[in-house]
């Protein structure tokens, strides 16, 4: 028997209670769905029928199990996939916009430049600066510090 | 003031292994997956539940910051298991105990009840281990958001 670490919660701040387990499992599925189809519309009532539950019930389980809404969540994907490609990539950004699911290229680029804090252009700009070689481009925040104790260049 | 946790390191004996156990086995995804230049390799994950947490699973090459000995000294402890590496929640510990277990995910100790709720141990296969709790404190459960 293990009792060398009595582990002590002195917190009780916390997000709220956690989803029961069927319940998780089912939205995990839905969240997968929503994952698999960045490039397409998904309507709240379809993400919803993938976890079995109505599309209000769907939408708060949703929040509390992941800590964000399904629309956020799609966002994020999108928005991750679409800095990928604009790092990566030669595609031009109306293409890229395409590519993530947005049809018009004002929504997507206001979009990109309230979560990214730069256009799509400016990102991949940036980006290319730094990284002569687009393969090597993380699309993510790498702590300079982490890079540092490896000898890579921070950025 | 400190907010929140953004990053937080676990070194492990091979972040291929690693990988699969963290995503395969403990059903976490992965948040970031980036090679760099000198081949070393930003590898963060994190469990579904916490979208904007990033754990970071370090390999432990010699490198700027760590020599060859620091380095056999950091791996000879985490194979020893030495080294704790959090508390995961769970909503059901018996059932995830069981999931985890038929994957073969090692445990040091099965659920047992504690005061503060329901605690397993397992480790990772570098030999990290983790408190795997389903917690039953009114604490705990916090009217809902």
């Amino acid at each position: 028997m293990e009792t060398r670490y009595p582990l002590l919660f002195a917190s009780t701040q916390r997000l709220g209670p956690l989803v029961e387990e069927e319940t998780f499992a089912r939205l995990d599925r839905s969240r997968d769905f929503i994952a698999s189809s960045l490039d397409q519309r998904i309507p709240l009532a379809m993400a919803a029928q993938k976890a079995c539950l109505s599309p209000f019930h769907y939408h708060r389980m949703f929040v509390r199990a992941f800590g964000e809404t399904p629309h956020d969540f799609l966002t994020r994907l999108r928005i991750d996939r679409a800095k990928q490609l604009l790092a990566r990539d030669q595609l031009p950004v109306t293409e890229v916009c395409l590519a993530v699911g947005y049809e018009s290229l004002g929504t997507f680029s206001s979009l990109f430049r309230d979560r990214v804090g730069r256009s799509p252009l400016e990102y991949r700009r940036n980006l290319r600066r730094v990284f002569p070689v687009p393969q090597l481009a993380p699309y993510r925040f790498i702590p300079a510090c982490f890079l540092l104790s490896f000898g890579s260049r921070p950025f | 003031m400190i907010q929140r946790l953004s990053h937080i390191t676990i070194y492990v004996l091979d972040q291929d292994a690693a990988h699969d156990f963290y995503i395969n086995k403990l059903g976490f995804e992965v948040r970031t997956d980036a090679r760099m230049d000198g081949g070393f390799r930003w590898l963060t994950v994190g469990p579904k539940g916490q979208p904007d947490l990033e754990i970071a699973l370090m390999p432990t090459t010699p490198g700027p910051m760590m020599d060859q000995e620091t380095s056999n000294m950091l791996r000879t402890l985490i194979q020893k298991g030495a080294i704790g590496s959090g508390v995961l929640e769970t909503a059901d510990c018996q059932k995830t105990y069981e999931e985890l277990s038929a994957k073969g995910v090692e445990f040091s100790s099965p659920p047992q009840e504690r005061f503060y709720g329901i605690e397993a141990l397992f480790k990772d296969n570098s030999g990290n281990w983790f408190s795997l709790t389903q917690r039953t404190e009114k604490a705990a459960n916090t009217p809902e958001r």
